[in-house]
């Protein structure tokens, strides 16, 4: 075969951009949760000021946290590593800038519209429509130079790590795209296209999976390149490694419902979700198994090398955020530690332990490298590992106990059973105020240790100077291996057989009698024959997939069908069906315009972000805050509002219970009528008026959404609004409290005195038509 | 009682479809990697550990 010797220069100032990108968001990102963090222990903190609260920050710090500091990280050391594993320059310089500097407009974009209040009202999903396009196109510039890249290859086996980075890129692209489904009511407000349960599913399987592909399968694709780089000795097993990927893409999508156990989800997801979650600790610990064995006779490097030492503990930090998770993934579990701090806690074992410390053991790997120089002060890294390792421990520690006195404390009765050991709400509160000044102080030392990063990064860099990496390659004529077609990619023995299996499988599960007998019969003779296909063709099975691996878009496709099929199989049931007609029971009543209004202040504010609006199926949540919430009832909330922490109280019966006083006080000093409370005051509620003028656009897309608002032009909403914003300023000036009925205070009023008011009489259509029926 | 979302009765086959999808793909993946041939395993591993020159970027003035 010809072949000619070939030099090729890696294109790594895009390396030297992402990375120094990484690092700065990184710290202000941490900036950011520090701040929060203090606010939670000091209310203080939220200064009075709109843009400052915890409400408006938080969501600054998740997307800094995720997508300015792990995303920029994740893409230096894709392009980093990618261009070397197939021994091949990026075709485009111009995509890969286009990539930065779109990347760092979103995350700017991000920093401004967050704290002025611009948010869509999903977790890790809340920047506005049209970053929302933004991040699309950067995405698919992304997609485009990564896959031309693999297409342009002179390495033509994949390694593993490169799946690795295949699979974010799809799954990425399939998660964002469809939980950002929505329709825009102005330039910078919309509402989501699903509602009630559907958004509360497709959320977390959203929210879940950015976890699993954007936090984790890319960072285990760079700890499969850059462990073995700095141990200098191959990985522990790629077989295990093969599995590894395989078993985690496929389990990882099934996840999502654990978020929402003990919840109105219907019951047969929230087995699904559990059971999922707990079979992917099995494909976790491999990979954090193969991570650390990878070190077997290199374990000495680690008293001085501080690559290695950030590595290990990322890795352990990785198995045990995985063992954690499918742990609360129990619904037993759940039912103690769903809207504690111990979920905050698993979050950030994960993001500090993992990827916070995988990312700080690349950027000192890879700074002497790219600047052709030595790390400015070794010991100023390993001071920073131990620095950062107690910070990492101080955080994890605190939450675990706060987030377990909570949920004991909240969760203990008294009598039998019948009463609240704590009715008061505000009794767990106080009762974890050390804790909160324990995981500030954590999370201080986490972002001190990271300044260090910054300077010895840079005087690193100041040290040397930038150098791209060069290999030689001999480039050969056109591999013999057959491209695939379709046909070649899905009309083959492995697929065939893989679907007939399925096939029996699923009328040996479902059918009745004969059809099941015949199911297992033919599941039998299937699996048995494809045996003896397997012996009698000479293995060619494995041939088959070895060149796959030559062919990345069919290995792409068959990986996608592979992610797919858990969202698929969860998500299509529970959004195809009509909503109104298959609720049992309560279903809710449509806000009124006013009370819309008023909601979209609780969204904007990020009220959502400590207060949920979902009783659980436990006793204890029932005796503090009423019967559980039936699923019927938020059907109509775009985006739902279920929540996921409970930092104050369950908000989902809350009207009616106090007086509209009682929540005027409460908004303006919440400890004049709460003492003890965190929340921050809202003083600028009682000056800012409601945008009428918008609810048009807003009820216009609500019926889009399918929700039965009659016709109403702008003047029968102002009507409305007005009528029935006097009556709440009436009552309010009745009990001494004077304000004028255009506040926005006496919109959020109104809608709070809604929540848990639902049509308790709705039939379905089935009991609809069985009524007619009756003589 | 709970009064939940009325399901209809194919919705039951969905957990079965997902057990058996997850168990197919893994036993195949899982011969595969059994089967892989030795060379192609060691070949696959070593790939990160391949060494490299470096150029200095200022003698393309970037």
């Amino acid at each position: 075969m010809n072949s000619t010797k070939t030099t090729i220069e890696y294109n790594d100032t895009i390396v030297r951009q992402f990375l120094i990108a990484g690092i700065l968001w990184g710290v202000v990102g941490m900036l950011a949760g520090v701040v929060i963090a203090t606010q939670l222990a000091f209310w203080q903190m939220n200064f009075n000021t709109p843009w400052l609260t915890f409400g408006r920050l938080r969501p600054l710090h998740t997307n800094a946290a995720i997508f300015a500091f792990v995303g920029n990280m994740m893409f230096c050391g894709i392009y980093y590593s990618t261009q070397r594993l197939v021994k091949a320059r990026l075709p485009s310089d111009f995509l890969a800038q286009v990539h930065f500097w779109g990347w760092q407009a979103i995350i700017v974009a991000a920093a401004i519209t967050l704290p002025l209040g611009l948010t869509r009202g999903k977790e890790y999903a809340e920047l506005i429509w049209p970053i929302n396009i933004a991040v699309v196109v950067i995405w698919v510039v992304f997609a485009v130079n990564f896959f031309w890249t693999l297409a342009r290859r002179n390495e033509k086996s994949l390694y593993v790590a490169i799946w690795f980075y295949i699979a974010t890129i799809v799954t990425v692209a399939v998660l964002y795209i469809t939980n950002h489904l929505q329709i825009p009511t102005s330039w910078v407000h919309s509402y989501p296209v699903f509602g009630g349960v559907q958004d509360a599913l497709v959320q977390w399987w959203y929210g879940h999976n950015a976890v699993a592909f954007f936090l984790t399968t890319p960072i285990l694709g760079i700890m499969y390149y850059f462990m073995p780089k700095a141990a200098e000795r191959p990985v522990y097993s790629y077989r295990l490694s093969i599995i590894h990927f395989w078993s985690l893409v496929f389990l990882y999508i099934w996840a999502g419902p654990h978020h929402l156990l003990n919840t109105a989800l219907p019951d047969w997801l929230q087995s699904l979700g559990m059971v999922f979650s707990l079979m992917l600790w099995a494909p976790s610990w491999g990979g954090m198994l193969n991570g650390l064995l990878t070190l077997r006779g290199a374990w000495h490097k680690l008293r001085e090398d501080p690559v290695l030492k950030f590595f290990a503990a990322a890795v352990t930090f990785y198995g045990m955020a995985t063992f954690e998770g499918p742990l609360l993934a129990i619904k037993s579990v759940n039912a103690l530690a769903h809207y504690t701090d111990w979920i905050i806690g698993h979050v950030h074992s994960g993001t500090l332990g993992w990827n916070g410390f995988m990312a700080a053991g690349m950027f000192y790997y890879l700074a002497p490298r790219l600047w052709n120089t030595k790390l400015y002060s070794k010991s100023m890294a390993n001071m920073h590992f131990w620095i950062g390792l107690v910070g990492i421990l101080l955080y994890i520690a605190s939450m675990w106990v706060s987030g377990i006195t909570q949920g004991l404390m909240l969760g203990a009765t008294t009598e039998g059973g019948t009463v609240l050991a704590y009715p008061n709400f505000l009794d767990a509160v106080t009762a974890t105020k050390a804790m909160m000044h324990m995981r500030a102080t954590g999370g201080l030392l986490y972002l001190a240790g990271f300044v260090m990063l910054t300077y010895n990064i840079w005087k690193t860099i100041r040290s040397g100077s930038p150098v791209n990496g060069v290999v030689e390659v001999f480039v050969e004529e056109a591999h013999p291996v057959a491209a695939f077609t379709f046909a070649r990619t899905f009309f083959n023995p492995p697929v065939i057989y893989s679907f007939l299996v399925m096939l029996f499988l699923s009328l040996w599960g479902f059918g009745n009698d004969y059809i099941a007998f015949t199911g297992l019969i033919g599941a039998a003779v299937t699996t048995v024959s494809a045996i003896i296909h397997v012996e009698m063709s000479g293995r060619k099975w494995s041939e088959w997939y070895e060149q796959l691996l030559y062919n990345s878009m069919p290995f792409t496709i068959l990986t996608v069908a592979a992610v797919l099929v858990g969202g698929v199989v969860e998500i299509i049931p529970t959004v195809i069906i009509n909503k109104s007609a298959n609720i049992e029971g309560w279903k809710q009543i449509p806000y009124t315009p006013l009370e819309l209004a008023g909601r979209d202040i609780y969204v904007r504010e990020g009220c959502y972000l400590c207060h949920s609006q979902m009783i659980r199926t436990l006793v204890p949540d029932v005796i503090r805050y009423g019967d559980y919430s039936r699923l019927g009832e938020s059907i109509y909330d775009h985006p739902f509002q279920w929540g996921s922490k409970r930092t104050g109280p369950d908000l989902a019966r809350l009207g009616g219970k106090y007086p509209n006083v009682w929540h005027f006080k409460h908004m303006e000093n919440p400890r004049s009528v709460s003492i003890g409370s965190v929340m921050p005051n809202y003083p600028w509620l009682y000056t800012q008026t409601t945008d009428v003028d918008a609810l048009t656009s807003k009820l216009k897309v609500q019926r889009m959404l399918g929700v039965p608002y009659p016709l109403m032009d702008s003047n029968a909403i102002l009507k409305s609004t007005y009528e029935q914003a006097k009556i709440v300023s009436d009552d309010l000036v009745q009990s001494g409290a004077r304000i004028e009925p255009d506040r926005e205070i006496v919109a959020l009023i109104a809608y709070l005195q809604k929540l848990g008011k639902p049509d308790k009489n709705a039939k379905t259509a089935q009991q609809s038509q069985s009524t007619e029926s009756l003589p | 009682m709970f009064h939940r979302l009325q399901l209809e009765e194919w919705h039951s086959i969905l957990r079965t479809i997902g057990f058996e999808l997850f168990l197919v793909i893994f036993l195949l993946m899982l011969l595969r990697t059994i089967f892989m041939p030795r060379k192609k395993v060691d070949h696959a591993a070593s790939l990160p550990l391949e060494n490299e020159e470096v150029k200095d970027t200022y003698a393309h003035g970037k």
